[in-house]
């Protein structure tokens, strides 16, 4: 229910943005990342270990002032993940995130060719049902990952070619520990899946 | 010889593995998740699974590292291929066990199981499978020179359990029918009453003893569950069974008759089907308040033939809902006796009537698929052909796996021939005269033993044990229960079918101890609407009507294959009524022995106020008292008192000889206690295997179990079997004869020594059988038998064990009382000599001289009539001690075991254990702690 309060409290802010920053220029920004889920998940005897993984995402830019943003932003972010008990280790396929994000970018030099920032912000993530054989064979079957409302912190840097178009590196911590619950068993165990997702993006300026 | 030689060599040759024993969490190829095999000390596995799968993964897979040659034994033992592992000696023991169908009933059993066990019996079989596609196969099989193990499968698991209930539940009524249809036919031309020469005299249904499990019946009958003496009573010898003797189809009879004779010739059936040699088993419990700890006992010691390998398997195991330890069947996964983290269980043989043998016809149908029908009640009911194929393996040839199809002979039937009506084989058939015997077995059908121990294997409390009995269909088992919230418990499994007849209240033909006419009347009543919880097609009595006791207000009870109820005390099996009408039958009758002297020792006590122990258990389950002795050296002490004051010469004379009088005494001084006396003997008295000096009390004990166990057979020779040799009439079997004479001799001031036959049992040439010279004549007879004892012992024959010495304090009784632990390939594989790891003990003498003797509770019987220098060997007993204490934490247990924990004859486990076990002591064994819980398991 907080979740879903929250949730809809970011859907008004997204709403909102474009009319604060009516008049002033709007990024829009495709990024393609490399992800890399932080923390450890220590379950017992067991471990979780996961790979680096892929995303994509797209973001939008509001400019409130020359030096303050709003971001909204939505990306597909994908990891694979093992299990592993004394050195046996359980496939447990991918985890695959969706993370709608709403920030705000402080810009440090505003109107150059070089735009370093600095960001913060809301986030709720929603991920895919996890699922292996291997699950299945420990008796585990699906796992569900809670929906999570947290938040995030970037850093990054723009880079204008022209009037309208742009790269961007981005680097963003995404705080997500969702609960997960084994649909066969009702089991649950809190989780530590937050990634570093480090962009790069193909802005364009409007 | 040289083949096993071979073997031998090839066995020190290969590596043995012992992979899985380090505690390394494993994932083998075709496990789920993972499972960890830890050996304690004594080399058992304690195994540990992530999942219940995986943990019945590894116990396949250590039963075939410690066990495999004993395995495939059991499954073609079952299936009737055993000749194509040993040879064509084996063929007949296929041929018959084919006929009876064990693994038709198995696959029968499996495809009713459900889906969990079957998921588990997959998990054992692919752990068995695993361990030999990764291992060298064992000695065993180049001595037979086998080199491809044929690959384990489900089925196979299903059929050992169901040849276990087999060995456990099968018997046969021929004997029975033989020797009571002798008797009358002898009676009426002798002049005596063939019906009570049976029924009264030699094959009395009145134990020797009538220790009951539920006191109260030891005093009563059936009482204990609320039975009613029948009001009239029902005599079946005088009403019904004489003139049935008449109706017996004399060609039926004889075709039974050849039939058992030729069981009689394959080991499996010697066990199977004599009583003498038959499993049995002791267990009792103590609730409470009745031990010094405050906290209920359970003991539990099951018989079964002493063998190498061991007939059970040690096993801790453990999974994310499996929790047991204790000791399992190799061929079959879980634990069937032992206990989990809150109970824990054990279980002795009850002797259930679970099978009957029936008269057939059967006439030339060509309509029927085998051109051949029985006929029942004048219509033609086809009969059913079952096609068999038999192969032998031909070791010794110098060719590796030649097995060659045995073409169809007299001897080798082409195919097994069903009555569908009964799901039960045609056990023998004249073609010529259309004289067919059948055989219907509870076990015949779908039946769900192993749902049963599936179920105790994860049980916490009483209801669940209640629940996993509720499947317990075939193997009639007594068993005693306790959990750590105080519960202690006796209950009964097995299916017991309900016949026409009886349920008429009345006999239709024989009573259903004989052999059965197959022609309606009397068969078992088909169940119209079979319970959920019900196997069989027929019907039960309910499990409220079968034995058991929970929290009995005496706080204990004993059961030691004794009647349960008390329904065979006043020698009449068939005089008590179910609740609801009809006669209510178990068995024709019991032992009492054993549940006599263990009852004993309860109330002595009892009677003393003391409370009971874990160590007063051990003492128990090593009590080697004879309780015979005790009734009959008092006879034997007062012949002595009698002959020294008779005016006979002839008893006068015997009770004049000084070795009499020295061997008489010896018993008067005796405690009836049946230690080795020797040093090379094992005795409960030394400790751990270690052999200690005999005490002087051990050897004056010793030399008078020798004495008293040799005049027990020449009694039996000089009293009752030279009246029936006389005929020749069939002689009860080796405790039968003991329980008659006892009651001979109880009865002797007003029968003389005359039966209710009327058949005279005391005989002496040149006294006349009067009243008068009744006492003579027995205390002649008993005296004699001391000396032909002494005659015997002296003698030649016995020269290996005394060396004719004259001198009693020779006659010990470990020189007597041996064993060899046998194995089916024999030579060094038998211990003694275990390939050297247990050298016989005694120079010129088989086996190992161990305490014990004729039915005492420390089972290590041999035959009553025993009268050669091998013939007080055995062959049964023990085959683990349970002694466990249901702590509030934990069931804390103590076993053991006859043997080692593996098979292979060079592992430092084939006998490790063996003489620990001789000397009655224990070692624990626990519940593995729980494996790690999976993430996302319910903790």
């Amino acid at each position: 229910m907080r979740s879903a309060a929250t949730a809809f409290a970011l859907l008004l802010l997204l709403a909102a943005t474009p009319v604060m920053a009516q008049g002033r220029p709007v990024e829009w920004t495709l990024w393609g990342s490399m992800v890399s889920p932080q923390g450890s998940n220590d379950l017992g005897d067991f471990s979780i270990e996961n790979d680096d993984g892929v995303g994509v995402g797209l973001s939008a830019n509001f400019f409130i002032t020359d030096r303050l943003s709003t971001e909204i932003g939505v990306s597909w972010l994908s990891t694979d993940a093992d299990m592993s008990f004394e050195g046996i280790e359980f496939e447990m396929d991918s985890i695959e995130m969706i993370p709608v994000t709403l920030g705000l970018q402080y810009h440090f030099v505003p109107e150059s060719r070089w735009d370093p920032y600095v960001g913060a912000g809301a986030a709720w993530v929603s991920a895919s049902d996890v699922q292996s054989a291997d699950l299945d064979a420990l008796g585990v079957g699906t796992i569900d990952l809670d929906d999570e409302v947290s938040w995030f912190a970037n850093a990054g840097v723009g880079y204008r070619l022209g009037d309208q178009f742009g790269l961007a590196f981005d680097v963003r911590y995404l705080d997500y520990g969702p609960t997960s619950t084994s649909k066969a068993t009702g089991g649950t165990e809190e989780l530590e899946l937050s990634p570093l997702v480090a962009s790069l993006g193909l802005r364009v300026r409007f | 010889m040289r083949r096993i030689a071979f073997a031998l060599l090839l066995s020190f040759c290969v590596v043995i593995p012992l992979a899985a024993q380090t505690g390394t969490w494993v994932k083998y190829p075709g496990m789920r998740a993972a499972g960890q095999v830890t050996r304690d000390a004594n080399g058992i596995a304690y195994i540990r699974g992530l999942t219940d799968y995986d943990a019945v993964f590894l116990n396949g897979y250590v039963h075939a590292e410690d066990r495999l040659f004993q395995m495939d034994e059991n499954r073609r033992t079952a299936s009737g291929t055993l000749a194509e592992l040993l040879g064509s000696a084996a063929l007949p023991s296929d041929v018959q066990l084919r006929t009876l169908g064990i693994r038709r009933g198995a696959q029968l059993t499996e495809l009713e199981s459900s889906p969990r066990l079957r998921e588990l019996m997959s998990a054992y079989a692919a752990g068995v499978n695993y361990w030999v596609s990764t291992h060298s196969l064992p000695a065993e099989y180049a001595a037979i020179e086998i080199t491809k193990f044929q690959p384990w499968t489900t089925t196979d698991s299903f059929a050992v359990a169901k040849l276990l209930a087999f060995g456990l539940s099968f018997e046969l009524d021929i004997d029975n029918t033989v020797a009571y249809l002798t008797y009358v036919g002898a009676g009426k031309v002798a002049g005596f009453d063939g019906a009570k020469l049976f029924s009264e005299d030699l094959f009395r249904a009145a134990p020797f003893d009538p220790a009951s499990t539920i006191p109260d019946a030891t005093a009563g009958t059936g009482k204990g569950l609320g039975l009613i003496e029948s009001t009239d009573g029902f005599d079946w010898s005088a009403s019904t069974a004489a003139s049935e003797a008449a109706t017996f189809d004399p060609a039926a009879v004889e075709l039974a008759k050849n039939w058992v004779g030729e069981l009689r010739t394959i080991p499996f059936f010697q066990q199977v089907l004599d009583p003498d040699n038959r499993g049995g088993s002791n267990e009792w419990a103590f609730a409470g308040k009745l031990t010094a700890t405050g906290r209920p006992l359970i003991a539990n010691d099951p018989h079964l033939s002493l063998r190498m390998p061991s007939t059970f398997y040690p096993l801790s195991l453990r999974g994310s809902r499996l929790n047991a330890a204790g000791v399992g069947f190799p061929g079959a996964p879980l634990v069937v006796q032992g206990h989990t983290d809150r109970v824990a269980w054990g279980s002795t043989v009850h002797p259930l009537d679970v099978t009957d043998v029936y008269q057939e016809q059967v006439v030339p149908d060509a309509t029927a698929p085998a051109g051949l029908s029985a006929l029942y009640k004048g219509q033609k009911v086809p009969l059913f052909p079952v096609l068999q194929t038999f192969r032998i393996n031909n070791p010794g040839n110098g060719t590796p796996d030649d097995l060659v199809v045995v073409p169809p002979s007299a001897s080798i039937p082409q195919a097994t021939l069903l009555i569908w009506r009964r799901n039960s084989p045609i056990i023998s058939l004249n073609l010529a005269t259309g004289a067919a015997v059948s055989v219907q077995w509870v076990g015949h059908g779908p039946t769900r033993e192993l749902e049963t121990f599936l179920i105790w294997n994860e049980a916490k409390n009483l209801a669940d044990f209640k629940r996993g009995l509720e499947y317990f269909d075939v193997g009639s088992q007594n068993f005693v229960y306790g959990d750590i919230d105080g519960n202690i418990a006796y209950l009964t499994g097995g299916e017991a079918p309900i016949r026409e007849d009886l349920q008429a209240g009345t006999i239709t033909g024989a009573p259903p101890f004989f052999m059965r006419n197959g022609q309606g009347g009397n068969d078992w009543i088909p169940v119209t609407s079979r319970p959920a919880t019900q196997a069989s097609s027929f019907q039960i009595l309910t499990a409220a009507e079968m034995p058991h006791l929970e929290n009995p207000a005496s706080g204990w009870f004993v059961n030691a294959n004794n009647d349960p109820v008390g329904t065979s005390l006043d020698n009449n099996s068939l005089n008590q009524l179910r609740p609801g009408g009809g006669i209510y039958y178990l068995n024709a009758g019991y032992s009492g022995f054993r549940a006599g002297r263990i009852t004993q020792m309860v109330r002595e006590k009892l009677q003393a106020n003391e409370k009971f122990t874990v160590a007063d258990i051990k003492r128990m389950q090593a009590d080697v008292t004879l309780i015979d002795a005790q009734f009959f050296v008092p006879h034997i002490t007062e012949a002595l008192g009698n002959g020294q004051a008779s005016q006979n010469p002839a008893l006068l004379g015997l009770a004049s000889q000084p070795a009499i009088q020295a061997a008489v005494g010896r018993l008067a001084a005796w405690n009836f206690t049946a230690p080795t006396g020797i040093a090379e003997g094992y005795d409960s008295a030394d400790v751990n295997g270690a052999l200690s000096a005999p005490s002087q009390a051990e050897i004056d004990a010793s030399v008078a179990a020798t004495i008293y166990s040799v005049w027990r057979g020449q009694f039996i020779k000089n009293t009752i079997d030279p009246v029936l040799s006389a005929g020749p009439l069939p002689a009860p079997g080796s405790a039968a004869v003991v329980t008659a004479l006892r009651n001979l001799l109880e009865n002797y001031d007003t029968n003389h020594g005359v039966g209710a036959s009327g058949l005279p049992f005391f005989n002496v040439p040149g006294i006349p059988n009067t009243a008068e010279t009744a006492a003579d004549r027995r205390d002649i007879l008993i005296l004699k038998s001391i000396a032909d004892a002494m005659g015997l012992i002296t003698s030649d024959a016995f020269a290996p064990a005394f060396n004719k010495s004259a001198d009693m304090s020779d006659w010990r009784w470990g020189k007597l009382h041996r064993i060899v632990f046998s194995h089916p390939l024999g030579g060094p594989f038998n211990a003694p000599t275990a390939g050297g790891a247990f050298p016989a003990p005694l120079a010129g003498l088989k086996g190992i001289p161990v305490d014990g003797g004729f039915e005492v509770p420390d089972a290590s019987s041999h035959n009553s009539r025993a009268s050669t220098l091998d013939g007080f060997m055995f062959a049964a007993g023990p085959n683990r001690r349970m002694a466990t204490e249901l702590t509030t934490t934990a069931p804390k247990a103590e076993t053991s075991l006859p043997g080692g924990i593996s098979g292979i004859l060079t592992s430092p486990l084939y006998v490790n254990l063996l003489k620990p076990y001789l000397t009655n002591d224990t070692f624990p064994i626990d519940v593995p702690s729980a494996p790690p819980v999976v993430p996302w398991g319910v903790k």
